[in-house]
This record gives structure tokens, C-alpha cells and sequence, in this order.
């Protein structure tokens, strides 16, 4: 039994102890402390613990022998009276170690310390064990007795606690560095995005994007191209992470680089390169979903590549539908794939919308998915007319309020804020001087509803020639007032006009009659209505109260948006 | 814009500019029976800077070129392009008239008759 310190000797150790617990920042400083005042009031040649480092839990040990802490001693897991401690959790009293069967000293271990009598305790947190401490050999006696183990259980208490602390600040460090460097990447990645918001000529494009968590693999671009069309899209790399981020990235850059090819590759043909580009350097297994547009502002045309993201929507006078562009494999995974896109009015909608599937796909508590039914909810609300991409935002981050969210979430949209031209036109007088005023007219709707050239041309020729007949014939050589309106309307799939004129008209009947196909014998007249005919997939003349009416309907299936 | 007439080697060109439409036909049609009248050997009408052209248009066109069958003189059209060609293929006129890429490809061509 070793000599006891008086006991009020022993417990102004453990208050300086304690005091020392909250004062001291450096770990091994404040173990150190411990271990040598514990071997102070233990009254014991060494005081040592012993902390499960790495994979395997080694117990290593930290002594107030230095030459042990010098030889960085390692007892494997499960070896050892320290070892039996640390598994079982109890205290081991001991009066011979070398004799007890559980004895084990380490290779490492090359000091000349001989162990007699040890205790060993555990340091619990609850029901977790942090390590153990021993104390080896009292000066006084050849035992540790039980006052002994119990003011040595009381040290293991407070290193318990201190190391809970530390383990604690070491934990908060490392968040607080993860925070940064992931502040870092998310404030990197986001250079990488263009601004949220830019008008382009009467084109505006606004965007929200939303990481689930600091960085993601989702993106947006837009950028300009020297002959003034517009290219923008989403993108949505696989995976999460820094590793999606780092191809978010590469996507972009690539983006970036090869946008000016636009000008004169076509957006199927633009994406094919982009995909090779991706295939040379991203790592098998990886791909990028990318749904690309091209606006071209001066013909107002617009074309959509989709390659593994949802179709993009247009919003029309009956609200919003899907676009149904082909689909096409996500870029990055095989070289050899083609891409396909789909060419449209920028008139089939004044807004456009692309996103990546974090928008439908979040799920509520409920487990219900965003595309179940409140993505079209939402996407009907409007204000005084308007679509606003806010509230559309609102509604998804209150879907998926208290469920985490499950991907990152990207939109973008085009709106077109371009002013329609007028859709008629009235000339007071019919004259050969005055149709220029018509094929102007049509000329410059047609060009606002993105009709392409060819078709274009052809109404401008079908109608004047409508316009020259009645200036001919059904006005003729009258004088004073020669009125006549030309209305157009375009249907999903067809252009509509209908002309007015006071004058006399023709019936369908007097139409097939004169018609006349091309020819160069004696006679030269009924070319007009000929081209009439060959333009238009409909014409009927009919007389309405005081007027003579002229309908033509031309076909637009092809060039339709579905 | 008035349709001019110039002489070139052994032809006869008139030249046409902008939108010939009802508006131009008179005029066009005063200037082709000048040549009718003139019974010049070669007539070429020259669309490279038309950039909208009718059937009241055509149909001078078409005039003298049932003069020029009768009268054995050649003729030709050139410079047929964009939406002139549409209507120019509506018409079909391509089936019965010579028409060249450029005034010059007719200059240079040994007998325009041959080509219809």
C-alpha cells in the first residue's frame, strides 16, 4: 500500500488541475501538466495515457517518462492490461504486472522502466471510452491502494474532460476551415457563372441558381456572339461535390471558348464539338446534361439542343408547354455521338424557359415531387399577365420546405420584350404606288413571327399579287376613295390574312375559271392568280354585306413548335 | 427605281432596280416595246438589283419574248436571285426563257437562242 498524501494536499492538486483544464489551449501541453501533477499526487514513479490513434486504435502512449514519449510506444488494439481496460471499461488494480497474464510490452518500448504494481483506469464519455491512464509503480508500498485508484479515476475524469474539449475545438476548427475553403470554392465556382441577370437588345435573360449545398454541378450560361444571336443554356454536371464542381467548371470554360463557333457551325453542330472537347478531357463516368438555345435576335429565330435535361418550355397565349425538342445524349461520353435541334418563331413565345431537374425532381416531406402537379400550379400563376420567375422560385422553395433538398437547381429565362408589329393595315387608296405599303406590312410581321425567308417571300408575292388584281380590276380607273385592309394572324400552324376591298370582287367560281398555269402562248393574264394558287394551301373569295373578301391561309407544319 | 436601258457589245440591256411591281410595269413595258419597235438583235433584262419582281412584270417579259420567237432576235434574263427566283420558278418561266447568272455570262454567250 503506498503512504497516503493527506487528502486536502490531494484535492488542492486536482483545483489547480481544473483551473489549468480551461486556461491551456495546447493539448500535449495540458496532458503533460496532467500526467505530472496525477504522478505528484499518486506519489508513483510514472504517470502515463494512452489514446487510440489511426484506423487499427493503437493505444499510444504519452508518459511522463520522456524517453517513451521520444520512442512514440504503440500498443495494438486489444493487447495489454491498458488494452483489456480500454475494451472492458473497468479499473485494473494491480500489485505484480509481469505476472499477470494480460501483460504485454511493446517492441518499441526499449526504456528501462520495470513495472510492479500498476492502476489503470479508463476515460469515459458516458458510454464511449476516450483512452486510458496508468500509474505504475508507487514510491510508498508495493500497492496502489483504493483511495489511490479514486483520486487516480478523478484525474481520468478531468482528462476525459479536457480531452472531449479539445476533440470538440479540433472539430470546430476543422468546420470552420471546411466552411472556408468551401466559401472559397462556392465564391470560385460562382465566377465561373455570368451574371444573373442581362438585357440584350429587347431580350432579356434572368436566371436563379441554387447549389445543394456550398458547391454544385449545375450551371447557366449566356453568352453574345459577334453576329448578335444569343447563346445561353443550363447544364447539370453527374455527381455533387467538389468533383462536379471542378467539371461545372470545365463545362463553362469550354462553353466560353468554343461559343464563337455559333456564328457559323448550327447549335446541333456546336454541341457535337462540345461534346468531343468534354470527351478528351473529362474521366470516364462523367458526363454534363447541357439544354442549349440559340436566339437569334435580327431573324428571330430561336434553336434548342437538349442533351439529358428536361425539354424547355415556351410560354404562349395558352401558357406555358413543352418544347419538343429532340432528345440527345449528355456531352462527355461518347465522341461519337450526333446531336439533333428543333428551329422556332422566337414568336411561338414571349418567354422561354430552360432548367436542370433539380426544379421538378425536389420532393416535399410528403415524398410528392415538385413535377406531380404544383410545378404546372405554379407555372400558371401569373401577375396581371405576367410569368415571374420569382414567384415561380417562391413556390419551389415552399414545396420543398423541411425536406432537403435533393439537387442542385438551375433556371433560366428569355423573355422577349420586343413589341409586336400591327397585325393590319388599312390603305385608304388602292394604287400601284400604295402596295409597296402592304408588302412592307408583311414583310415586317412576318419577320417578328421569325417566318423564315422563303415563306416570307412567297406571302409578300401572294398577297400583292391579290393587291394588284383589285387595284386593276376591281378598282380599275375609279377615282376617289379605293380602300382596302390586309389582316394577318398566325395560328399554331398556319399564317392567316384576310383582305378587304369595296370594290367588285370575284367569286371562287370566276377564280378557277381564270386561273391560268404558265405559259408563254398567245395569251398573258391570269398569271397573278396562278401564283395565288401556288402560295397559299387555301383561298376563298365570297362577298360579306358591302365587301369583297379575300381569304388566304398558307401552312406552316414544319416550321411549327408543336 | 426607273428601269434604264444601256447598250453593251451588240446587246441591248435594261436594267432593272428594286421592287418591280405594278407600280414599274408601265414603264418597263413602254421600254421593252421601245425595243420591240427598235428590233434590236439582242435583249438582255438584267435582275441583279431587283429585289421584288410580279406578274405584271412578267408578263412584259413574257410579251417580249413571244416578240423575240417570232422575230428570231435573242433574248435572255440574268441575274435572277433571292425572292425574284421564287416567283420566277412560280411562274415556271425558267421552262421557256434563257436566263444567265450575270449580264456578262449573256454578253459573252454565242447564241442565245439556243439556250431555250
Amino acid at each position: 500500500m503506498s503512504s497516503q498524501q493527506p487528502i486536502a494536499s490531494r484535492q488542492s492538486v486536482l483545483i489547480d488541475v481544473a483551473r489549468r483544464l480551461s486556461s491551456t489551449q495546447d493539448p500535449v501541453e495540458l496532458v503533460d501538466h496532467i500526467l505530472q501533477r496525477s504522478r505528484e499526487v499518486m506519489d508513483c514513479e510514472v504517470c502515463s495515457i494512452l489514446l487510440p490513434d489511426g484506423p487499427d486504435e493503437d493505444l499510444v502512449i504519452r508518459s511522463t517518462l520522456d524517453p517513451i514519449n521520444a520512442m512514440e510506444v504503440r500498443v495494438p488494439k486489444g493487447l495489454g492490461i491498458a488494452g483489456d481496460v480500454f475494451a472492458t471499461q473497468k479499473v485494473v488494480n494491480i500489485e505484480d504486472a509481469l505476472s499477470d497474464p494480460r501483460h504485454f510490452r511493446p517492441a518499441s518500448d526499449h526504456s528501462d522502466l520495470v513495472t510492479r504494481a500498476m492502476v489503470t483506469v479508463p476515460l469515459l464519455d458516458g458510454g464511449r471510452c476516450l483512452g486510458v491512464m496508468q500509474a505504475i509503480n508507487p514510491n510508498q508500498g508495493a500497492a496502489f491502494n483504493a483511495q489511490d485508484v479514486e483520486i487516480f479515476e478523478t484525474f481520468a475524469s478531468l482528462i476525459a474532460v479536457t480531452l472531449l474539449r479539445l476533440e470538440s475545438q479540433k472539430k470546430a476548427i476543422r468546420e470552420a476551415e471546411t466552411r472556408q475553403q468551401f466559401a472559397l470554392a462556392k465564391e470560385i465556382q460562382n465566377s465561373f457563372l455570368p451574371a444573373s441577370e442581362v438585357s440584350i437588345e429587347n431580350l432579356a435573360v434572368e436566371s436563379f441558381y441554387e447549389p445543394a449545398s456550398e458547391v454544385g454541378g449545375d450551371f447557366y450560361f449566356w453568352h453574345q456572339i459577334d453576329d448578335g444571336k444569343i447563346l445561353l443554356g443550363v447544364g447539370d454536371v453527374c455527381g455533387k461535390g467538389l468533383p462536379a464542381a471542378l467539371d461545372m467548371a470545365r463545362g463553362t470554360t469550354l462553353i466560353a471558348s468554343t461559343a464563337h463557333l455559333c456564328v457559323t457551325l448550327n447549335l446541333a453542330e456546336w454541341m457535337a464539338v462540345l461534346n468531343q472537347r468534354l470527351c478528351g478531357v473529362m474521366k470516364a463516368g462523367r458526363f454534363i446534361a447541357v439544354n442549349a438555345m440559340v436566339v437569334c435576335p435580327k431573324t428571330r429565330r430561336v434553336w434548342l439542343c437538349c442533351a439529358g435535361l428536361p425539354a424547355a418550355y415556351v410560354r404562349g397565349p395558352e401558357g406555358w408547354k413543352e418544347v419538343p425538342a429532340p432528345g440527345n445524349v449528355p456531352l462527355g461520353i461518347t465522341g461519337a455521338a450526333s446531336y439533333k435541334d428543333c428551329e422556332l418563331p422566337l414568336s411561338a413565345g414571349r418567354q422561354w424557359m430552360l432548367f436542370t431537374d433539380g426544379i421538378p425532381e425536389v420532393q416535399n416531406s410528403a415524398g410528392e415531387y415538385f413535377e406531380d402537379g404544383a410545378f404546372a400550379d405554379a407555372l400558371a400563376e401569373t401577375d396581371g399577365g405576367d410569368f415571374s420567375l420569382a414567384r415561380l422560385v417562391e413556390r419551389w422553395r415552399g414545396f420543398a420546405q423541411g425536406a432537403n433538398y435533393q439537387d442542385d437547381a438551375t433556371v433560366l429565362m428569355l423573355e422577349d420584350h420586343a413589341t409586336p408589329p400591327p397585325s393590319e393595315i388599312l390603305l385608304q387608296t388602292c394604287q400601284p404606288g400604295t402596295l409597296r405599303q402592304v408588302r412592307d406590312f408583311i414583310d415586317a410581321w412576318a419577320a417578328w413571327h421569325g417566318l423564315a425567308d422563303d415563306v416570307t417571300g412567297r406571302l409578300v408575292l401572294g398577297c400583292d399579287e391579290v393587291m394588284s388584281n383589285i387595284c386593276k380590276y376591281a378598282y380599275g380607273a375609279e377615282c376617289g376613295e379605293r380602300p382596302v385592309s390586309c389582316r394577318i394572324e398566325r395560328t399554331s400552324d398556319s399564317v392567316r390574312i384576310v383582305i378587304e376591298h369595296r370594290g367588285e370582287g370575284i367569286t371562287n367560281e370566276d377564280f378557277e375559271k381564270l386561273v391560268c398555269p404558265p405559259s408563254v402562248g398567245e395569251r398573258i393574264g391570269g398569271l397573278g392568280l396562278h401564283v395565288i394558287r401556288e402560295v397559299f394551301d387555301r383561298v376563298d373569295f365570297r362577298r360579306e354585306a358591302d365587301r369583297s373578301v379575300i381569304e388566304l391561309v398558307k401552312s406552316l407544319a414544319v416550321a411549327s413548335p408543336g | 427605281m426607273k428601269p434604264t436601258v444601256r447598250t453593251e457589245s451588240d446587246a441591248v440591256v435594261i436594267e432593272l432596280e428594286g421592287d418591280a411591281d405594278l407600280e414599274m410595269a408601265p414603264e418597263f413595258q413602254a421600254l421593252v416595246r421601245e425595243q420591240m419597235q427598235a428590233n434590236v438583235k439582242r435583249l438582255i433584262i438584267d435582275f441583279s438589283k431587283v429585289t421584288f419582281v410580279n406578274t405584271p412584270i412578267w408578263a412584259v417579259v413574257v410579251e417580249y419574248f413571244q416578240h423575240a420567237s417570232s422575230a428570231g432576235t435573242e433574248f435572255a434574263l440574268a441575274g435572277i436571285h433571292g425572292r425574284v427566283e421564287t416567283s420566277f420558278n412560280i411562274i415556271r418561266l425558267g421552262d421557256f426563257i434563257p436566263h444567265l447568272p450575270t449580264v456578262g455570262d449573256a454578253l459573252k454567250a454565242p447564241d442565245l437562242t439556243s439556250k431555250r
